[in-house]
């Protein structure tokens, strides 16, 4: 008859006992106000960040001028972020400002400019003033004015694009307006 | 007209996808393609381009018939070529069109599944079989000879089904 209650009222009484334990112990989580989550958590100037995987194979460097950091909403904003990505030809990334949150989720924004294979004499800029990007998918997006140049033989301006930065595909949404320089 | 093939190429259109990294794009919805005189319009065209960037070839398409104008010298008329796939070799000069293909160069007219004109040569072959096997309409034509007083004849009763 014991067993049968007293299995449980034992278990009760350890959990009330690891309740008022680990209230004991652990220190009072910051109250977040507005005014605090408006704060930046932590403020850095010139930062640079190296990516590499596990054998050591760079993946991607991100510089800034500055950032701040949100914990609030686990956010990044980063000035002036240059950001140079590993690929088959690589990628080179731009904006006058962005907003990481997740780590995952780019919002760049002012002169954005995207070159692909910088080091290659005619590369491939594009150019908008907001793009989203998905570190994930790699997928970039705008619904902004944008225009695509190489070298002097190719411009194309359109409206809205959506661009795989991995494999390059890409998908002009509208109002295509496209000039090729034959060789002179 | 000659010097027409050192301008550029303007291309417009309601959309635009491919590869930036391969040489190929395809423009969809009422693309319109310039160079000079010569004139493409298509639902779509797949540009290929070469090495250097340059256009190669265009492929136009579409549920109406794609077609190509030029006009290849200031005295002559322009050339209409039309087809439901016509293709441009923007490096030989060669237009081919395919599938109810119908050429026109001022009153004359041709008509056939395949026709192949070369702006260079001025040659043309039209046939009722294209070089990939498919075959379809035979080859009508319908030539419209200057009076010698300069004035133009009257069509022949031959052409009047010519479309």
């Amino acid at each position: 008859m014991a067993w049968r209650w007293g299995l449980p009222l034992l278990a009760i009484g350890l959990s009330v006992l690891g309740l008022w334990w680990s209230a004991r112990t652990t220190p009072l989580a910051p109250v977040v106000t507005e005014e605090s989550a408006a704060l930046p958590q932590l403020r850095m100037q010139g930062i640079e960040r190296v990516t590499v995987k596990a054998d050591g194979t760079w993946v991607s460097t991100l510089t800034a001028s500055a950032a701040e950091y949100y914990s609030a909403n686990d956010e990044l904003w980063l000035t002036q972020p240059i950001v140079r990505a590993a690929g088959t030809p690589p990628n080179h990334l731009t904006a006058d400002t962005a907003r990481v949150q997740q780590g995952q989720h780019w919002l760049l924004t002012g002169n954005v400019v995207v070159t692909n294979d910088p080091d290659h004499p005619t590369p491939l800029v594009i150019h908008t003033e907001q793009l989203q990007y998905d570190t994930a998918s790699q997928l970039a997006t705008t619904e902004q004015a944008v225009n695509i140049r190489q070298g002097e033989r190719m411009n194309t301006d359109a409206i809205g694009m959506t661009l795989n930065l991995e494999t390059m595909e890409f998908d002009l949404h509208e109002h295509v307006r496209s000039t090729f320089r034959p060789d002179q | 007209v000659p010097g027409d093939r050192d301008l550029p190429i303007d291309i417009v259109a309601d959309r635009n996808q491919g590869n930036l990294r391969a040489n190929v794009m395809t423009y969809t919805g009422n693309v319109v393609i310039t160079q000079g005189t010569l004139h493409i319009e298509g639902q779509e065209v797949v540009v290929y381009r070469n090495d250097n960037n340059e256009i190669s070839r265009l492929v136009a398409s579409g549920t109406e018939p794609a077609w190509v104008a030029d006009q290849f010298d200031l005295d002559e008329p322009i050339t209409r070529l039309e087809g439901q796939t016509v293709t441009y070799d923007a490096e030989t000069g060669v237009i081919t069109a395919q599938g109810s293909a119908r050429l026109q160069q001022g009153r004359n007219i041709a008509t056939a599944h395949y026709i192949r004109y070369n702006q260079e040569t001025d040659d043309f072959e039209s046939n009722f079989r294209a070089p990939d096997g498919s075959e379809g309409e035979r080859v009508s034509m319908c030539l419209t000879n200057e009076e010698e007083n300069g004035q133009t004849a009257d069509r022949p009763a031959s052409c009047q089904n010519i479309r």
